[in-house]
């Protein structure tokens, strides 16, 4: 289908400085857990987007000097001539496709942690971070704000070098610019303190010098956080931001506006999770730039919708459209628009677990799309994919997320593919978590797979069709078989809590309810206990879903807080607010000691540190080596529900592992298990398992990973001296 | 002077399987952050502990495969040829000094983190760790345990191949063995689960198959938590802990018991903190267990008294004396007894901060030895000094952590040194630490540092000399000045989320108090409050001497909860213990609006609305605000809400720069808590490195040091198949 003319704008060229970018897709700086020590899988990433059609690609932020390094949570760096030597690399790889690549100088200032380096951080006011416990940055003087802004020159000259077209002076999420700027971290009374022109005098001061060192060769963009979400504290929407606008503005300073919202220290308000806050959420924060800005400006704000994308450029709001993570689940959304495929587009669902990877200081991984940050490492293209030489036919038991993706990719592989689905839907247990408040966009996991399997000719999709047995899977007359059965949430307590069912807990009984049973309406009294062992987003969801019923709901867990997986992923302040608010109570740091089931559920839960903090030196068969505590506290409820573990369905596997001398007889030649069936694990992992599978599906064994290139220095007598080299060190 | 006779039963060798050990100091396998991702810093790490004199010296855990990924933090592994190639390196370089090169195998089955691999590990039952959120597993069947012991072949066929002597096989801190050999994880029916037999079965094939793989040129042993310290829920040395062992005896199936106790929720069981343990921890477990083997027993606990050493071998306690921690804060431990010089040991202060850098996925740094992990990038040798060219004269104002670092080593360098104090005794903030309840030995910062000052012929201590102002330090004749003058905890409540003070907080008020006004007496009332946004060991420590003091405590944190610090560096448990024995009531993610006499008023952290406004404007917050508190009736506030710098001095100076020259003066630097107040081994590290770089062109700014990494253009292993 030919593309509608209404997109037509997003794919005019437009002029940023010295340059022009070839459409109004724009790649906004993001991690990826690459860095430039795995620059071959940066370059590879970020060149894939080029490809797909983004105009713009940035790498993620770049540290301008070893005095701010975030580890372990990975950035780039433009600290010596090895950097400037793995960075040409991407942008080599993103100038191929005739993209500009953008280069984001960060100094973190507070938010440095130098946890590698060992280095100390400077900042405005002496002052410590709150994502740096117990280290303090040093109060810049003058003389080393001078010093400060000669780094961001000597790295503005290092991103020439390395190619870079786009040059930022970063400021967004309060690193340095920010700290200066913002009254919430600068306090101090000389030139650079106090009023406006003085706060905004480190910033100004930093852009017209990075200016003059790139003498237009390059592009010089401003990233700024418009508004803190701070209040009156800190940096507002139509305050200091757009007086530094104009000010720049005025002064012909700045190429690019990349515009958003928010603080380190709560940056999920900028990448916000789907279950807070929809597409294009910035807007009304950001207009205020645009009205005092002639340089072409971009925002953020998860747009994945090519409707949505058209209207913010000719409707004005921004000239360029800004994506990180729609850019991630999609590499090729731009592509799929020019070439009038919206419905192929596969959309971002907001989960956040791209971003949960990079706090956690591991590569990115995305739900949606498994290919992420496996370009380089196993040569995987998110749109290519290589055709079976031997197309033989695969049986896939079960449509949950894995074994969507596995029939997909078999089927774009070209095998014969019966996938088949117990329930009347396929998803699996997205069905589920979709309808959890504010988790709808979750179900793009499955709408956009139904798309993609309703267009392959040779996947066939059964629904409805009941459990299978192991008969029914080894006469069904196919070659190869993929299981995946997903996962179910146990029934009597069982979790990693204590590696044991919960005595007197059965969700046959009417008190307990597993969140199966939750979901399918089974019925919850008014006083709920919801048993969190699992720390994500079930637990809570749950018990908000609950609240919302007008129940009075508490929330157990063995962590120190509920969901703590959800920190990782931003969610976690608002839905800190959220229970707030809902006035959902919890007791973190306890478990079930006792349960007493009547007419209502008695528990009996524990303090995790109650016992002795002495630790016995007589060992005695039997016993504690501490003074065993017995405190507890004694709960009353109606209902409990039990978010404890989940178990994988692997009853089929079992069964038919256990007649594996049937299958030659049969036909079958082997048989693999993808998703929870195998291990339950996150959505995210699920997607993949199907997805490796099915391209390593003529591998010895599809079961077992094929090894994956490790980027990495190999030793040998030259090592040091190539090192030293390339550190621009002498030892 | 000669070494003392007593302590020759240390360097006598030993035989281990089919190799022998020159002496009896093991270096336990630790982890350092450096992986086998980086060759050259690992293996100058491991090859200063031979130089040193530990005879045996192992590197740390070692993942078997990919599926055993613990990525985000950092294990060497043994997966591919690469591996070999790098951690050869290690071998060598430990085999230079005539040790015996260790190394650790472990697959870590739920526990398995795979977060760079993206692989599935597999377990003996259920599919979920304790310990880590949301990790889940994949049963094993009979062809997946063949598949587990192969890898384990696998990976020590390559570790004969790098060169390693000792392979240990990981079975404590409840790795694959210890989950089929404990019924905790272990639910199966098969052979593999039930009976002792049973839950033994995957033990014994693998140090079977192990062993028949590489036994004739390599020691195959174990690294056992005798007993998990968990009760009759875990192993216990009294049972099952015994049992094993004789087992493995009766089958010749192991070469070396590396012993400890302790499982991985809680790795305090084994790496504990001074503050919770002293040293010789295990003994009563390893002299139960050391009775059931046939084989040389290796013991930690975090020993560095030559004495308990010598006791610990002779009587029967042990055969190895293992260190980790020891032999990071001194890897020439060995070498100083051997020499007769047990003074000069640099012994371990069991702070446990080269664990918390582990447990945050960065390198290991160690508050008394600043030169850790920097033998490599930054050139640094623990006992080996650069003389300087140019002798000038030094002057150093403050004997804090930083101030002393900094004169020992600047006196190592042949610099003429003043080190002056202005109280009468040296420390710094580590006088008043060594006064918290457990802490006594953080005090070995201090000692340490006193004792090589005092061996220093050019360098002078002069203590007790009161401030120095910009005038003494410009009068003082020094050719250059380093100022080392510390930081003091905010007496108006300083709060990071504030940027700026709490309303009402005064500490020269009677019932407001600073960390430092609390060790010097001031008397706190009957309900005392501690504010603790620094969420370490002085929130803690404070509630704990109110509390001692007889105080009914309450301890707010603006964290998610207390000290969450402490659960890098995992003192965690036991302090959480100990606040719940002393009734101390813990309140999170508060922060204190205002601070009255009689009455803290708190508000929480997330009262506010989820829902964004969507017109904003100035002035006005971008969502609702909440307004509710909650008030606390106390007697007595403790502020540990921030730190300051005390850099009034260096500002003088610094204001003052016209007059250097006419004063001689060359240049004023600044080290430690006055220049950003940090952790103390941040202190320590600033002094040292400022001293080491003394020549330099601006000796405040560190040096390049060697970043190990891939330089585009060269190869990768494997190469991309296709």
């Amino acid at each position: 289908m030919a593309r509608d003319p209404k997109y037509d704008c997003l794919f005019e060229p437009i002029k940023i400085g010295p340059k022009t970018m070839r459409n109004r897709f724009y790649q906004v700086p993001h991690c990826n857990g690459a860095g430039v020590d795995f620059i071959a899988t940066n370059a590879a990433f970020r060149g894939m987007k080029a490809e797909g059609g983004w105009g713009g690609v940035c790498a993620e932020a770049i540290s301008v000097d070893r005095e701010s390094d975030t580890d372990p949570a990975k950035l780039c760096n433009i600290w010596d001539d090895g950097d400037i030597q793995n960075l040409r690399h991407m942008t080599d790889a993103i100038h191929a496709w005739d993209s500009l690549a953008g280069a984001e100088l960060m100094h973190g200032g507070v938010a440095a942690v130098n946890l590698f380096s060992r280095g100390v951080t400077r900042t405005p006011t002496e002052g410590t971070s709150a994502w740096t416990v117990g280290s303090y940055a040093h109060e810049a003087d003058v003389d080393d704000i001078a010093e400060l802004q000669q780094i961001y020159v000597e790295a503005a000259k290092r991103s020439l070098q390395a190619g870079f077209d786009i040059i930022y002076v970063y400021g967004s999420h309060a690193v340095l610019p920010m700290q200066f700027l913002s009254p919430q971290y600068n306090k101090r009374q000389d030139q650079y303190g106090g009023s406006f022109e003085n706060r905004a005098r480190f910033w100004i001061e930093s852009i017209e010098k990075v200016r003059e060192a790139i003498s237009g060769q390059a592009a010089l963009a401003v990233r700024i956080s418009v508004d803190q979400i701070m209040g009156p504290g800190g940096v507002e929407a139509d305050g200091d931001s757009v007086r530094l606008a104009e000010l720049c503005t005025k002064h012909g300073l700045v190429d690019l506006w990349d515009v958003n919202i928010s603080d380190f220290n709560e940056w999920g308000e900028d990448a916000a999770p789907s279950r807070q806050q929809k597409a294009n959420h910035q807007k009304p924060f950001t207009r205020f730039l645009r009205e005092v800005t002639t340089a072409p400006l971009l925002n953020v704000g998860r747009v994945t919708s090519p409707d949505d994308m058209a209207e913010i450029v000719s409707g004005g709001q921004a000239d360029i459209i800004g994506a990180a993570r729609p850019s991630i689940a999609d590499p090729f959304l731009p592509q799929k628009i020019f070439e009038g495929r919206n419905e192929d587009i596969r959309e971002c669902i907001g989960c956040n677990v791209c971003v949960s990877r990079w706090e956690r200081g591991a590569p990115l991984v995305c739900t949606q799309n498994a290919t992420s940050n496996e370009e380089f490492r196993r040569g995987w293209h998110p749109e290519k994919f290589e055709k079976a030489e031997d197309p033989c036919s695969v049986l896939v038991v079960g449509a949950g997320p894995a074994g969507l993706e596995c029939a997909r990719v078999l089927g774009e592989r070209g095998y014969d593919v019966h996938l088949r689905e117990a329930s009347g839907e396929v998803g699996g247990h997205v069905k589920d978590v979709q309808r959890l408040p504010g988790l709808a966009e979750w179900g793009r996991v499955v709408s956009y797979r139904q798309i993609q399997l309703d267009k392959l000719k040779n996947v066939e999709v059964h629904t409805g069709v009941g459990e299978m047995t192991a008969d029914d899977v080894l006469t069904y007359g196919a070659d190869k078989v993929v299981l995946a059965t997903g996962g179910s949430w146990a029934d009597d307590g069982y979790s990693a809590a204590d590696n044991a069912p919960i005595a007197n807990v059965d969700a046959g009984e009417a008190q307990f309810l597993t969140p199966e049973q939750v979901m399918a309406g089974k019925a919850v009294g008014e006083r709920v206990i919801v048993l969190d062992a699992d720390g994500y987003f079930m637990g809570v969801s749950l018990a908000e879903m609950l609240a919302d019923q007008g129940k009075d709901v508490t929330v157990i867990t063995q962590h120190g807080s509920v969901g703590p997986m959800t920190e990782y992923t931003l969610e976690g302040p608002n839905l800190h607010r959220m229970m707030h608010e809902k006035g959902i109570k919890a007791l973190t740091d306890h478990w079930v000691q006792e349960v007493e089931v009547g007419n209502e559920v008695k528990m009996k839960v524990y303090n995790l540190y109650r016992d002795g903090s002495q630790r016995s030196n007589d060992p005695v068969a039997g016993e504690l080596p501490r003074k065993q505590g017995t405190d507890y506290t004694e709960l009353e409820a109606d209902s409990v529900v039990l978010v404890t573990g989940r178990h994988a369905n692997s009853g089929l596997f079992k069964d038919l592992r256990a007649r594996k001398d049937e299958w030659e007889k049969n036909g079958v030649q082997a048989i693999y298990q993808a998703g929870d069936c195998y291990a339950p694990r996150f959505i995210s992992e699920a997607v993949f398992d199907g997805h490796r599978i099915a391209r390593e599906f003529e591998s010895d064994n599809p079961q077992r990973p094929l090894p994956h290139i490790r980027e990495r220095l190999l030793w040998s007598d030259g090592s040091k001296e190539e090192l030293v080299k390339a550190s621009n060190t002498d030892i | 002077m000669p070494r003392d006779p007593k302590y020759d039963v240390l360097f006598e060798p030993i035989k281990v399987g089919p190799k022998t050990a020159r002496n009896r100091f093991w270096q336990t396998p630790h982890c350092n952050g450096a992986g086998s991702e980086r060759p050259g810093t690992q293996a100058a790490f491991r090859g200063m502990k031979a130089e040193g004199g530990w005879g045996t010296v192992c590197i740390e855990y070692t993942a078997v495969h990919p599926e055993s990924d613990d990525f985000p933090h950092y294990s060497a592994r043994l997966w591919d040829d690469g591996d070999v190639i790098n951690l050869r390196h290690t071998a060598d370089a430990v085999h230079e000094h005539g040790s015996l090169a260790g190394i650790q195998l472990f697959y870590a089955g739920v526990h398995g983190q795979v977060g760079e691999s993206r692989a599935v590990t597999r377990a003996p039952s259920y599919p979920a760790s304790e310990a880590l959120i949301c990790n889940g597993a994949a049963e094993c069947d009979e062809d997946d345990i063949r598949a587990i012991i192969q890898m384990h072949v696998d990976a020590s066929l390559r570790s004969r191949d790098a060169g390693f002597d000792v392979l240990e096989l990981i079975a404590s801190d409840s790795m694959i063995a210890l989950q089929f050999f404990q019924p905790y994880y272990n639910k199966r029916q098969d052979k593999y689960g039930g009976s002792f037999e049973n839950r033994a079965r995957f033990w014994l094939e693998c140090m079977e198959a192990m062993k028949k793989a590489v036994g004739d040129d390599c020691a195959v042993g174990n690294r056992f938590s005798v007993d998990t310290l968990e009760g009759p829920d875990g192993i216990e040395v009294g049972d099952e802990g015994v049992k094993i062992i004789e087992l493995m005896g009766e089958q010749g199936l192991c070469d070396v018991w590396d012993l400890k106790v302790g499982h991985y929720s809680e790795l305090a069981g084994e790496i504990a903190p001074s503050r919770f343990a002293r040293t010789n921890y295990m003994e009563p477990w390893i002299r139960i267990a050391k009775q059931a083997s046939p084989v040389p027993v290796v013991t930690t606990g975090r020993l560095t008294s030559p004495d308990d050493m010598v006791e610990i071998i002779n009587s029967g306690q042990a055969d190895f004396i293992g260190a980790a921690r020891p032999s990071i804060a001194d890897p020439f431990l060995p070498k100083k007894i051997e020499e007769g010089r047990p003074e000069d040991i640099r012994e371990c202060i069991g702070c446990s901060v080269c664990l918390s850098k582990w447990s945050k996925s960065v390198p290991l740094v160690c508050t008394q030895n600043a030169t850790s992990m920097e033998e490599y990038r930054r050139g640094w040798h623990p006992e080996k000094f650069e003389k300087t060219k140019d002798p000038c004269s030094v002057l150093v104002v403050g004997a804090g952590p930083a101030g002393m670092e900094c004169a020992r080593v600047l006196g190592m360098r042949g610099y003429d040194v003043h080190l002056r104090e202005a109280e009468s005794e040296i420390g710094g903030r580590v006088l008043d630490i060594q006064r918290y309840p457990g802490l006594s030995e953080w005090g070995r910062v201090v000692t340490y540092r006193q004792i090589q000052l005092d061996k220093l012929k050019n360098v002078e201590v002069h203590t007790g000399v009161g401030k120095m102002s910009a005038d003494d330090v410009l009068g003082y004749g020094a050719d250059k000045v380093v100022c080392a003058t510390g930081s003091h905890w905010s007496k108006d409540g300083v709060a990071p989320f504030l940027m700026g003070p709490t309303p009402g907080a005064d500490a020269s008020q009677p019932h407001v108090c600073t960390p430092e006004q609390v060790m010097a007496g001031k008397e706190l009332g009957d309900r005392v409050v501690v504010l603790d946004y620094e969420g370490y060991f002085t929130g803690a420590s404070m509630a704990e001497i109110a509390a001692e003091q007889g105080k009914q405590v309450t301890l707010v944190t603006c964290f998610d909860f207390v000290a969450p610090y402490c659960v890098l560096s995992m003192e965690i448990f036991d302090l959480r213990r100990m606040l719940h024995e002393n009734k101390v009531k813990e309140i999170a993610l508060h922060g204190a609006e205002s601070i009255e006499p009689g009455k803290v008023t708190l508000s929480y952290f997330f009262r506010d609305s989820v829902a964004r406004t969507s017109s904003p404007k100035v002035g006005e917050p971008a969502r609702r605000m909440g307004a509710e508190t909650t008030g606390l009736d106390c007697d007595s506030v403790i502020l540990v809400t921030a730190r300051a710098q005390n850099n009034e001095l260096f500002k003088e100076l610094k204001a003052l720069k016209s007059a250097w020259a006419d004063n001689d003066i060359a240049a004023v630097y600044q080290v430690g808590d006055c220049h950003a107040p940090r952790l103390i081994a941040d202190c320590v590290f600033d002094g040292h490195r400022l001293a080491r770089e003394f020549e330099s062109e601006d000796p405040q700014y560190p040096l390049p040091w060697i970043r190990e990494r891939q330089v585009w253009g060269h190869e990768t292993y494997p190469k991309l198949a296709g």
